[in-house]
């Protein structure tokens, strides 16, 4: 069943077009993961869709419902799990998550009883007396993501939850959100983490420069670029030439250098392996080399020519 | 709903030290040693200069206390927590009335506190308690209007905190705290009137001498009704800037 239904998109900030026409489904019970460099549009698209922001044209439908003067019954029904930590430091964790429950219309004993169930879920129970301003930075995400499951959404929308902690912490909140998936939650999962995507998400969408430009699976997406093969080429110096001559091979779609490194892009089939070593060899020398499937960084360079944690173009 | 989220505001407010120390504490210290100085001295009119400092200083930094309101729209509403207020099933200008709520209750209390431990400790009199927590309330409703709208009007932060600060500067300046204002028009009136701090002080001396009555009753008339107008003009900036 469709839950959300974004239809023609658009949104102007003055002259710059945040939103260029963009569609966007969610069927329930779904991890959609959304992609995409800083500035394609992503938190826009999430601002649009819980109704933060008024559009410039389309249509907007969240459980059968349009925004249009329906706001507050749908926000009832969301969580939204900012990138900034917006919890009060000056409430403990257990009051930062009464609040928000009390928002959401819980109250007496069944606000209680889903305070301490959700401080469990997140591993905060101990700390369910203490100001966040002694947590870490993972406990904060955590407590982040408490605030926006207390009433039990219907759909989650996360907005990068995991930027800025460890990798522990991290594999928390990815744990949390599949096991949230699995109690029934469908979520929306923004990140400029390719692994988190690939890890948790059951269907992608990648936006750049206002647009959608793909979606599917990530089966789907790496059957796309199947054509492709990358070659990791590591060197002991890399020059302007040695890159030069390498773009001029037949079948090369792309070189990426970094440090002494080299990633090339080949159509499959093109034979360029022992060409590319030949050329390196000539150049002064490989020090190792590895021919690689596609993965989803791979999609998202060939379509974006952009690299997704840094937005860097080729 | 709006006293429930008052209720967590006012907990907000009371671990907010540093607020705690520079609204409470400061005056508290000024009226211990100000009060040190004037001793046991009688002004004209018969009252005790400690009651006078106590009154001052107590009204005075009331005029301060628009600065809680200021901080939590700003945090709720002008910083990146705005997203997450705004995604909430709650209407924003609902909420910033209870911010409004909670901050008015909350600076009146803080200023009642400080009016009983003046009298228990330095024996300053108050006359009724009941009125003097209705005089705080009526000053502390007019001056968070004041710093809500210059919150919801100005744009930079530091600017809006600039304005709040010269509105207490101002006030106590006409009303003569530093200096006589010279005793001609308009000035007479404005130090009488013309600022929250006169008004407020006009009020005081009527509850605690019964006389000037009706100095105290055109007090009451103008702060009533000039935050009845403050009212109306923060509901119409709260409905354009927060909903």
């Amino acid at each position: 069943m469709t839950i959300v239904h974004m239809k023609d998109i658009v949104k102007r900030y003055g002259n710059q077009l945040v939103l260029d026409y963009v569609d966007l489904d969610m069927v329930e019970g779904e991890i959609l993961g959304l992609l995409g460099p800083n500035g394609a549009g992503k938190t826009t698209l999430i601002h649009a869709l819980i109704g933060l922001i008024k559009i410039d044209a389309g249509d907007i439908q969240v459980f059968g419902t349009s925004h249009k003067g329906n706001s507050l019954d749908i926000k009832r029904q969301l969580g939204l799990v900012t990138q900034d930590i917006s919890i009060y430091e000056d409430l403990t964790a257990r009051e930062n998550l009464e609040f928000f429950g009390g928002i959401y219309g819980l109250k007496g004993q069944v606000l209680k009883e889903r305070v301490a169930e959700t401080l469990s879920f997140v591993g905060l129970s101990e700390y369910a007396n203490k100001l966040p301003a002694k947590f870490s930075g993972g406990m904060l995400r955590r407590l982040n993501i408490a605030c926006a499951l207390v009433h039990r959404p219907k759909l989650l929308i996360m907005d990068e939850p995991t930027v800025g902690i460890d990798p522990q912490s991290r594999n928390h909140i990815l744990e949390t959100v599949r096991e949230l998936n699995r109690q029934g939650t469908t979520i929306l999962y923004t990140t400029h983490y390719m692994e988190e995507v690939q890890s948790i998400a059951s269907r992608v969408v990648i936006m750049d420069q206002g647009h959608v430009i793909a979606e599917g699976t990530i089966r789907e997406l790496v059957e796309r670029i199947q054509h492709e093969e990358k070659i990791s080429l590591e060197v002991a110096e890399v020059s302007g030439e040695l890159i030069s001559r390498l773009k001029k091979l037949n079948g090369i779609k792309q070189v990426i250098q970094k440090g002494n490194e080299l990633q090339i892009i080949s159509q499959v089939g093109a034979g360029n392996l022992d060409r590319v070593l030949a050329i390196a060899r000539e150049a002064g020398g490989v020090r190792s080399i590895n021919a690689e499937k596609p993965t989803l960084e791979d999609v998202f360079l060939t379509l974006t020519g952009k690299r997704l944690r840094d937005g860097e173009a080729e | 709903m709006v006293f429930r989220l008052s209720y967590y505001m006012l907990r907000r407010m009371l671990r907010g030290y540093l607020a705690l120390i520079i609204l409470m504490l400061t005056p508290l210290a000024l009226i211990t040693v100000l009060g040190l100085i004037a001793g046991n001295a009688v002004n004209p009119s018969g009252i005790p200069v400690m009651d006078t400092i106590a009154i001052t200083m107590i009204l005075a930094f009331q005029l301060y206390g628009g600065f809680y309101t200021m901080d939590f729209i700003k945090v709720d509403f002008f910083s990146q927590r705005k997203w997450k207020m705004r995604s909430l099933p709650y209407p924003p200008n609902l909420f910033a009335l209870s911010v409004f709520f909670s901050c008015t209750l909350f600076s009146a209390l803080q200023g009642f506190v400080m009016v009983i431990f003046t009298q228990y400790v330095y024996g300053v009199y108050w006359g009724s308690w009941g009125l003097i927590l209705l005089l705080l309330m009526a000053i502390s409703v007019f001056t968070q209007l004041i710093y809500l709208i210059i919150i919801l009007l100005v744009k930079n932060y530091k600017v809006a905190e600039g304005l709040g600060t010269c509105y207490a500067l101002v006030s106590m300046g006409l009303s003569g705290v530093w200096f006589p204002m010279p005793r001609v028009q308009p000035f007479i009136f404005l130090t009488s009137y013309g600022n929250p701090l006169s008004l407020g002080q006009n009020m005081v001396y009527a509850i605690i001498k019964g006389e000037g009555l009706d100095k105290a009753f055109i007090s009451t008339a103008i702060l009533l009704s000039s935050s009845v107008v403050l009212a109306v003009v923060a509901t119409y900036l709260g409905r354009r800037k927060l909903a």
